[in-house]
This record gives C-alpha cells, structure tokens and sequence, in this order.
C-alpha cells in the first residue's frame, strides 16, 4: 500500500467535514513524510495502525472534542411523548457521524432505518415513505418499491422514474410492465 | 484498568503537548516521539488522538502552524507548531490546575 492510499482509506472511514478531511490530508501526508526520515514506510504504518483503526481513534477523538466544531454529528434521538395505540407520534433517531444505523419506530418515523405510517430515511418502510430506499403504499426515492412508486428505480403498481417496472401503468425513460 | 490509563491519558496529553512547544517549535511526528521520550514511555500519544488535540489548539489560537522547507536538506517540507502567547498562558494555567489536582490526589492516597 502506497502512503495516498493509506491516507485514501483513512479519510473514507471518516465521518467529518470536508474541511476537516483537507486538513487531516493534509497533515497525515506531512506526517509520513517527516517519519520516513527515521523508517521504512511499511514500519510506519504499521506503528499508525490500519486505517480504520486510525479513522476511529481520530473520530473518537472528535467526539470528545467538540462534535460540531470538526463537523461531527451526534447522534440524536426525540420521542414524542404523545402515543397512538402505544406507538409514539413520532420518533427521530438517527446515528448522526458514528457509523451503527438506527431504527426509527413511530406514527412519523425519520432515522436511518425507519417505520411508521409516514417515515422518511436512508431505509424507510411506511405507508407514507420516502427515502434512499423506500418501500410503502405511496413510496418516493432513489428505489421505490411500493403502490405507487417515484424514484430513480420505481417498482409498483404504478411507477414513476427513470427505471419504471409497474404492474397497472409505468412512466419512465426505460419502462417494464408486467402482467 | 487499561481503561483508566487512557482516561488518564487523554487529560494529559494536551498539557504534554503544550509543554513540548513551550519549550520549542516541533512538527507532528516529533511530538509524537518527545511525549514518548520524555514520558519514559509511560505516555503513548497516537496521530488519530495528535491532531485533533493540534487542531482545537491550533483553531483556538494557542498555538499556530507553519511549513519549514529546505530544512537540512529535506526536499519535503514540514509542519511546525509553535505555541502563542495565548498557548502559554494557557499551559501555565493548566499546569497549575494539574499540580494541584496531582497534590490533592497524592494526598488522598497516602492518607
């Protein structure tokens, strides 16, 4: 492994801004450079560990610092106080900069993963669901599996988007009906 | 208790490092190797725990960077951190807090 792509894989564990991964770019670069110096390369990083290893220590490091001054997002959860049929009305609950998922659960449910009647997420699973991956009976997203689908790949009954596979009516740049 | 020997150290690593450019204008990887040095190897400061303590630092104006080329023939340049006047006040401040609290504890445990 060359020392760019040790630095390469570093800054790809990394959930910071992007300022800050100049700056760590920057500054890792200059550091092997200055080792070099005394050791090989191989030495060096090993003594750096690998770089998952050393992109945790450094957010671990963030975290403790100061989150929103290196563009760290905390986690964040709220749930309603307020119910229906003991589910909340609604729950927010998203892994912010560290790298687990988290499932949001709720009448309105935003996070990660998320379920509820309306939910909104990196995967959302809903009646009402819109997300990068989105599955409901109205269902917006990047893929969209649902009754009535819109997104980049649109699967349902009836399917909007650029990949449009419906079963009633499609509307698409490359469309499949099945029936 | 490998855990406690990190909480502890990561009070004070900012103090070492202070102490370090208080003392001169060092680079990276040379602080790195001081804080072990002067530490008989009792303090371990790794790059993923360096920088971000250099960067709160450095955007809190106690200390500042700068490149140093064509240093003893080196074709690459390096980056040197250099303690302000406001860093110094600071490493007083913090040593003090840290003598006292070193005190308080040594007394407790003797007792």
């Amino acid at each position: 492994m060359k020392k760019e792509q040790y630095i390469k894989e570093v800054l790809l564990s990394l959930k910071v801004s992007r300022k800050i991964k100049r700056r760590i770019k920057e500054d890792l670069s200059a550091r092997i450079d200055e080792a070099l110096d005394d050791d090989p390369f191989f030495d060096i990083v090993s003594n750096m560990g690998a770089p998952k290893e050393l992109a945790s220590e450094f957010m671990e490091n963030f975290e403790k610092l100061g989150e929103v001054h290196f563009g760290y997002i905390k986690p964040y959860e709220y749930t309603s106080k307020a119910t229906l049929f003991g589910i909340p009305l609604l729950h927010i609950n998203t892994s912010g900069s560290s790298s687990d998922s988290r499932v949001a659960k709720g009448i309105v449910a935003l996070g990660d993963i998320s379920i509820g009647v309306v939910s909104a997420g990196g995967v959302s699973i809903g009646v009402l669901s819109a997300g990068g991956v989105s599955l409901g009976a109205i269902a917006i997203g990047g893929v969209a599996i649902g009754g009535a689908a819109i997104g980049g790949v649109a699967i349902g009954a009836i399917a909007v988007g650029g990949v449009a596979i419906s079963i009633v009516k499609g509307f698409g740049a490359i469309m499949l009906l099945l029936k | 208790m490998q855990d406690f020997k990190k909480q502890i150290n990561k009070g004070v690593l900012e103090l070492s490092i202070l102490k370090i450019l208080n003392t001169d204008d060092q680079y990276g990887y040379r602080i790195i190797q001081l804080v072990s040095k002067q530490s008989n190897g009792n303090l371990l400061l790794k790059d993923g725990t360096l920088y971000p303590i250099l960067y709160r630092l450095e955007d809190g104006k106690y200390i500042e960077s700068y490149w140093k080329t064509n240093e003893e023939g080196r074709s690459k340049p390096r980056k040197y951190y250099k303690i302000t006047s406001l860093g110094k006040e600071r490493f007083e401040s913090m040593l003090a807090d840290y003598l006292e609290i070193n005190a308080g504890i040594s007394s407790l445990l003797k007792s």
